[in-house]
């Protein structure tokens, strides 16, 4: 292939005459008689001119009648070269943009879209979005050109332009929108026009399915590769990502049509959609979102929907954004989940919607974002979430959620939270109005058997489970304050006491095997240390140092020795205060024998 | 019972040919019982009557009327009979009867505006189409699926969902059960069946809204 540098090697200084006997033989030949060595140098006398600031006259030469019928072989040759000097910006730009529409407008269509792509797919990384800016407005004229396989053109185009696109970082704050660093907002101004003239296109002519198609891909794609990572806000309706986002919203609906001229709708698309694949459920759930939660198109969504069924049909969606592990997904899956559950009534929803596998992911996502995601704000919101869909399980429901997360947690702190929730669920249970079996007869037993048991026993680590420990036994101490009356027509007292007491058996063991071990490592540490005074008092009489520290222990720690006592104390005093809580329950529990019945 | 009509006109003025024979007969009619006027043959047509009756004859009804006090409400059980005799079946549209189905009384009502084919009912898990138009009780429409543009509504499909599952508000799984294809229906439901104390603030749905719904029913799977 030669290059610019081969073709001046060849031809040193071609002067102002070679030049114009070339281009007279170029003008002479037949079309099929050129060869790819003249297209080459031609491009090369292009690249040569406007590097000699010859726009100007490259201009003129284009619009040349005499040059007509070379412009339609080879003009092609100069997109290229044209379109780099009106992204470089240096030098005057009209002269270029103007010699780039006139060569849309005579050379062929199918050359221009493949010199264009070839431009696209090249782009160096540090002027893609001038680049996209530079060929979008070429692409449209050039595609509305083409004859056949438009369709399929266009797939081609949308989807090397949006492989550039998506390597553009994503403003995040209202500043980086305002000043478009690299450009993407600028892009999706642009771009936002484009697909609006190939849909207003598609719009009028009915039966060209394959274009919906293809527009409907790129819409899709761009849901889940470009907006989903983006942070919309409602009160920044004027920003040009807001404004792009709208735009998409608008055209899926008209896309999704198909053979009979039929607006589809959104609800379709969400709730129906034949678009199961896999790929396009990243997609529809930042469709869900940006309408039920920006609520971008709202207005025309059908407000005859259940609620209930909405949150169904959002879930997976729901499911689907927590799943990831990326700031922008998680925010919009837990803002989605936060505003489905808002619209239910409290309590309603019933237990067989727990049979859902949806219903089963998405809540245990929330507990691994509670568990294991390191950025605060987003596990007080998972929190938040969390509670939000306890309160809207109906009772049985609620009953089946506790016990399926008591099993399947494995952390203390989501356990001690979910034992909270029982003790809550039971006060309101004991109102005469609210009574049920689920928390005060015998399927209460089998919930309270999973809370108040010791897995490891005597082994149990209890301060790695003191959260979950100290909230039990508040459930105890709240049951037995309460006694048997609440219990009397289920007959259960005698074996909720059972168990009370089994438990509160193991937990005495093992507070008692606990703090025996951490007042032994309080002790040794004291000797330690009464060991080390004293020898640094012997050392600094003698002026001696002393060399090295005995290790004494198993446990070699990273913390000073101050830091180590108190942590051992402060266990200590935790144990202290099970055993009180535990001495409380069995106050109350001696008390209530003796008040005659 | 009504009291006593008046008295109005004396000897003098009833035989007087300034006095009408129609308006004595008009008197008679409205206030002497049914059996009275049948006696004396002063029932039907006022016209009719004037015809047939002498006015000597009027008069002579006339006073034996506030003689015998046989007035309009002194026979009660023909009266009724005369009044039902009176009334007129009317065709107005009624209230169709909604079916209690479990949980207490419907808190739905449905006039029918036009009937549908009353042989295609849908089925619970079946899929229905509707046009609608859905208003607030002061009157904002606050959801439609139906075009402005009347040429619009060719490329506009109605809304589709199967019925009887929950997927909609209460209030339009029930009624339309009891619709049928072509049917085009007035719904007015109580915000319990619709979206209760929570409302559906993003879509113009303020808490405890009462929605009333214009519905057609197009097709049934």
């Amino acid at each position: 292939m030669k290059t610019e540098t081969d073709v001046c090697e060849e031809t040193p200084t071609m002067d102002e005459d070679q030049v114009n006997s070339v281009i007279q033989r170029w003008r002479d030949t037949p079309e099929e008689d050129l060869k790819p060595e003249d297209y080459e140098q031609f491009r090369s006398l292009g690249s040569a001119c406007l590097a000699e600031n010859g726009a100007a006259r490259i201009l003129r030469f284009i619009e040349d009648e005499k040059n007509q019928q070379l412009m339609v072989s080879m003009g092609h040759t100069l997109v290229a070269p044209l379109v780099n000097e009106v992204v470089k910006k240096e030098k005057c730009p009209h002269h270029c943009q103007a010699a780039l529409t006139h060569l849309t407008r005579i050379c062929r269509p199918d050359e221009l879209l493949h010199s264009l792509l070839q431009i696209i797919q090249d782009v160096h990384p540090t002027v893609i979005s001038e680049t996209i800016i530079t060929v979008v407005p070429l692409f449209q004229t050039v595609l509305l050109e083409l004859e056949e396989r438009r369709a399929a053109s266009v797939g081609l185009v949308l989807s090397a332009l949006l492989d550039q696109l998506v390597r553009l970082p994503v403003p995040h704050t209202e500043q980086q929108e305002v000043d478009d660093e690299f450009g993407l907002c600028h892009c999706c101004e642009v771009l936002a026009q484009f697909v609006k003239c190939l849909t207003e296109d598609v719009k009028r002519k009915d039966d060209d399915d394959e274009m919906r198609a293809e527009l409907l891909q790129f819409c899709l794609r761009t849901l889940r590769e470009l907006l989903l990572e983006a942070e919309l806000k409602q009160d920044r309706k004027l920003s040009p990502l807001w404004l792009f986002a709208t735009e998409i919203m608008f055209y899926c609906p008209t896309l999704q049509a198909t053979l009979v001229v039929v607006k589809a709708s959104v609800s379709e698309l969400l709730f129906y959609g034949s678009l199961r694949k896999s790929q396009c459920k990243e997609s529809r759930a930042c469709l869900a979102y940006l309408l039920f939660v920006q609520l971008i198109t709202v207005d025309s969504f059908p407000a005859v929907f259940s609620p209930v069924f909405v949150l169904q049909c959002n879930m997976e969606y729901i499911s689907q954004l927590l799943s990831s592990k990326k700031e922008s997904h998680l925010l919009k899956g837990l803002a989605l989940c936060a505003k489905s559950l808002e619209n239910v009534q409290d309590n309603r929803l019933p237990v067989s919607l727990l049979e859902l596998p949806t219903f089963y992911s998405a809540p245990q996502n929330l507990r691994r974002i509670l568990t294991d995601c390191p950025m605060q704000h987003l596990r007080k919101s998972a929190l938040h979430v969390f509670q939000l869909f306890i309160d809207k399980l109906d009772v049985e429901a609620k009953h089946k959620f506790f016990r399926c997360m008591l099993k399947t947690s494995s952390h203390a702190g989501v356990e001690g939270y979910i034992v909270k929730n029982i003790r809550n669920q039971v006060e309101f249970s004991m109102e005469p109005a609210n009574g049920n079996k689920w928390f005060l007869g015998e399927e209460f037993l089998w919930l309270l058997a999973l809370v108040l048991c010791v897995p490891q026993a005597a082994e149990t680590d209890l301060l790695n489970s003191m959260d979950r420990i100290m909230e039990s036994l508040n459930l105890l101490r709240y049951l037995v304050i309460r006694d048997k009356e609440p219990w009397s027509k289920t007959g259960v007292w005698a074996e909720l006491c059972r168990i009370k007491d089994e438990y509160l058996k193991m937990l005495r063991v093992c507070i008692g095997l606990s703090r025996g071990y951490y007042s032994a490592e309080l002790n040794a540490l004291r000797e330690d240390q009464k060991l080390k005074a004293r020898e640094a008092r012997d050392a600094a009489r003698c002026g001696r140092l002393v060399s090295g520290m005995t290790v004494k222990h198993e446990k070699v720690s990273n913390m000073s020795p101050e830091v180590q006592r108190q942590v051992l104390q402060s266990a200590l005093v935790t144990f202290d205060l099970m055993e009180s809580l535990i001495f409380r329950i069995d106050e109350i529990t001696a008390e209530n024998l003796k008040i005659p019945t | 019972m009504a009291t006593e009509p008046a008295r109005e006109w004396s000897d003098e003025q009833l035989k007087s040919d300034d006095l009408p024979k129609k308006d004595i007969i008009k008197f008679i009619q409205d206030n002497a019982a049914h059996s009275f006027l049948n006696e004396h043959k002063l029932l039907g047509n006022i016209k009719n009557v004037a015809k047939t009756a002498k006015k000597e004859q009027l008069i002579v009804a006339y006073s034996q009327l506030f003689e015998s006090k046989r007035f309009k409400g002194t026979e009660p059980v023909e009266e009724v009979t005369e009044q039902v005799k009176q009334v007129k079946i009317e065709d107005k549209p009624k209230e169709a009867k909604t079916e209690v189905v479990y949980e207490g009384p419907p808190k739905y009502t449905k006039s029918v505006l036009k009937k549908g084919d009353k042989t295609n009912f849908p089925k619970k898990g079946e899929t229905v189409s509707c046009w609608y138009t859905g208003t607030l009780e002061d009157g904002t429409v606050f959801d439609t699926n139906i075009p402005a543009a009347a040429r619009k509504k060719k490329q506009t499909k109605p809304l589709s969902f199967k019925i009887g599952l929950g997927r909609v508000i209460r209030g339009w799984d029930e009624a339309i059960l009891t619709m049928s294809k072509g049917e085009h229906a007035r719904l007015e439901i109580e915000s319990d069946w619709a979206y209760g104390k929570k409302g559906l603030p993003d879509s113009k749905i303020p808490p405890n809204a009462k929605l009333i719904f214009e519905l057609e029913l197009v097709a049934v799977d």
